[in-house]
């Protein structure tokens, strides 16, 4: 008898479903071992009592102080003569001074946050919208000068309203601080009139200048 | 053995399918590396590598097919390695070597296996004289509702991040567990936060919060962390309306980002009774206490290059009556009860340390497995060079 030139291979194509059944086996294999997310109550040691928010130091004279739990930090400034400190800023903010000038009034805050407060590039569009303008797409498209000392280099945003926007103010000065130290960011922000702002700006750069940090670790 | 049995491992002994799930495992770890760049490391991990299916991007916007996941591929590849030593190979000197490297790949996979299953990882942060009980996973957050009335202990209620996210929609959380019912009104995988003075004017009039840290500061949603982020890790927020009996008792900002704050907890009172609410990474409490003793960052002289860290720690288990001290740094960690602890990172005032914990059981799997494969090459290569010796005699 003569015998098939083509022979079955029924073994290697009729088995071939055995690979989907392996695939919906695990599936469901896997659905079995998902743990379902629940809300959960437990018993722990008394952890410490809690701490309302410390009022945070007015700037006092010629010097601030900053007392952050995570990390004990001093700062310390030169208050130019003219600025007037608000007795009571808000919480968030460290300091906050007010300086009178026939060409407008002008507000200086000084405010920390943890981390990088939340993005350089996100800051910087931030506050360009506040004086109006549009944004950038890169933190090099905003030119940044720097303010250096013994203990940090600091950026400057230099931030002029359009004519005719509608900003919130109509010129804006940022001075970011990095701190290594702590892990923290400090701003620093002059708003108010253009013109004011030019008067002024000298005793800004220098006020941030004066800045100087003690007590950090190690 | 019997018949039907290798009519049944025949199609999987089959080496077009090996060469298949190599292709497919191929086209999986491209596209797994090509995804970190707009997803998180563990997403990435998680979604493609440690996963039965997926439905994967391939390259044209919103366009995704369903493809096998990495527990799929290996388990295939498990079983048609081991099919393929059932039905076609015979065992023989000659092919000794090929046999012992093919069960360190076996060992191999295993281990992979038993470590994406079983496997954790938590980190603990510790500053210099502090005692810590618990471990944390950074890559999941909780939102933690602490009754501290009891002068013994805490009574603690954890609602896990999925089932935030899971209300985002606005319909309340409601739980026999809980003290009042929690609407979430915005959740943010990741955020940022600013002081109030800073915010777009916009966005303070958007301000949602009635009490606590919301009212001092905003968060603000960012993208979320990628694989391409060096190390950034998610840090989430959410807006938070709380009500008892259909009375509401304020809308809270709870953040991640609440380390900024003297206390990262905010006090509700409900009915009279305080509770403290927070949210935090995942919590994993242990038996034992570790207190950092001292953290120690030495550099090469006159520079800045790290030379070692290390951290002198107390471990205290009074179920086990231990009490001893050890000394952690680099490649020297401390094993102990099923978990080790490695040298991770440390703060950046240099004012504590990060351990990391990790549990697995199958640590020592790719250790044996990659020395069998060593050896089994080395086998054959001699097995071979025997036989070219020989035949060159002849």
């Amino acid at each position: 008898m003569a015998k098939d030139p083509k022979p079955n291979r029924p073994t290697h194509t009729r088995r071939l479903w055995l690979i989907p059944v392996v695939v919906i086996g695990l599936s469901a294999l896997s659905l079995t071992g998902c743990e379902e997310e629940e809300i959960g109550a437990y018993q722990t040691a008394k952890s410490p009592p809690y701490a309302p928010p410390a009022p945070i130091d007015a700037a006092q004279s010629h010097a601030g102080h900053d007392h952050g739990q995570a990390h004990q930090e001093t700062i310390r400034w030169d208050v130019p003569d003219g600025w007037q400190a608000d007795p009571a800023p808000s919480a968030m903010v460290t300091a906050v001074f007010n300086i009178s000038d026939e060409a407008g009034d002008l507000r200086v805050s000084v405010t920390k946050l943890a981390g990088d407060g939340g993005g350089t590039l996100a800051n910087i569009n931030r506050w360009r919208g506040q004086v109006g303008l549009g944004t950038v797409a890169a933190i090099q498209d905003q030119p940044i000068t720097s303010i250096k000392t013994d203990q940090f280099t600091a950026d400057l945003v230099d931030l002029v309203s359009p004519p005719g926007a509608a900003g919130r103010f109509e010129r804006m000065l940022v001075v970011s601080i990095p701190r290594q130290e702590t892990g923290q960011t400090w701003f620093i922000k002059m708003t108010g009139p253009g013109g004011a702002i030019d008067k002024h700006k000298q005793d800004f750069v220098g006020f941030v200048g004066s800045i100087s940090f003690e007590g950090g670790h190690p | 053995m019997s018949g039907w049995i290798k009519q049944v491992l025949k199609p999987v002994a089959s080496l077009r399918l090996t060469v298949a799930l190599f292709a497919a495992a191929m086209v999986l770890i491209f596209v797994g590396t090509v995804a970190q760049k707009d997803q998180g490391n563990w997403q990435v991990v998680n979604e493609y590598f440690r996963s039965i299916w997926l439905w994967m991007p391939i390259g044209i916007a919103g366009v995704r097919v369903p493809f096998v996941g990495g527990y799929t591929l290996g388990i295939l590849m498990l079983v048609n390695l081991t099919a393929a030593h059932t039905v076609r190979f015979k065992f023989s000197w000659k092919r000794a070597g090929i046999i012992i490297t093919h069960l360190g790949m076996i060992l191999l996979i295993l281990g992979e296996i038993l470590t994406g299953l079983f496997s954790v990882e938590w980190n603990m942060t510790i500053d210099e004289g502090q005692s810590i009980n618990y471990a944390e996973d950074i890559r999941v957050s909780e939102l933690a509702v602490t009754d501290p009335s009891d002068p013994e202990h805490d009574d603690v209620v954890v609602i896990p991040q999925g089932i935030l996210a899971g209300h985002a929609d606005g319909a309340p959380i409601h739980d026999p567990l809980l003290p009042f019912d929690i609407q979430v009104l915005r959740w943010m995988p990741h955020s940022g936060l600013a002081g109030l003075g800073m915010a777009d004017p916009a966005l303070l009039a958007s301000n949602p919060a009635t009490h606590g840290f919301g009212t001092i500061a905003l968060a603000m949603a960012k993208a979320t962390a990628t694989g391409v982020d060096g190390g950034e890790v998610n840090a989430p927020s959410a807006y938070l309306r709380l009500t008892h009996n259909g009375q509401v008792l304020g809308t809270y900002l709870v953040s991640l980002h609440g380390i900024a704050f003297e206390d990262p907890r905010q006090p509700v009172t409900v009915g009279g009774k305080t509770y403290l609410i927070e949210l935090r990474f995942r919590r994993d409490y242990k038996p034992y206490t570790m207190h950092l003793i001292d953290f120690k960052h030495d550099k090469f002289v006159g520079t800045e290059i790290a030379k070692n860290f290390s951290s002198q720690v107390r471990l205290v288990d009074p179920t086990q009556n231990e009490d001893r001290e050890a000394l952690i740094y680099m490649n020297h960690p401390l094993r102990y009860r099923g978990e080790t602890f490695y040298q991770a990172s440390f703060k950046r005032d240099e004012s504590g340390t990060i351990l990391q914990v990790v549990r697995n059981p199958g640590w020592l799997m790719p250790y044996i497995a990659c020395s069998l494969v060593s050896i089994g090459l080395i086998v054959h290569f001699g097995v071979m060079l025997g036989k070219f010796v020989g035949r060159t005699r002849r």
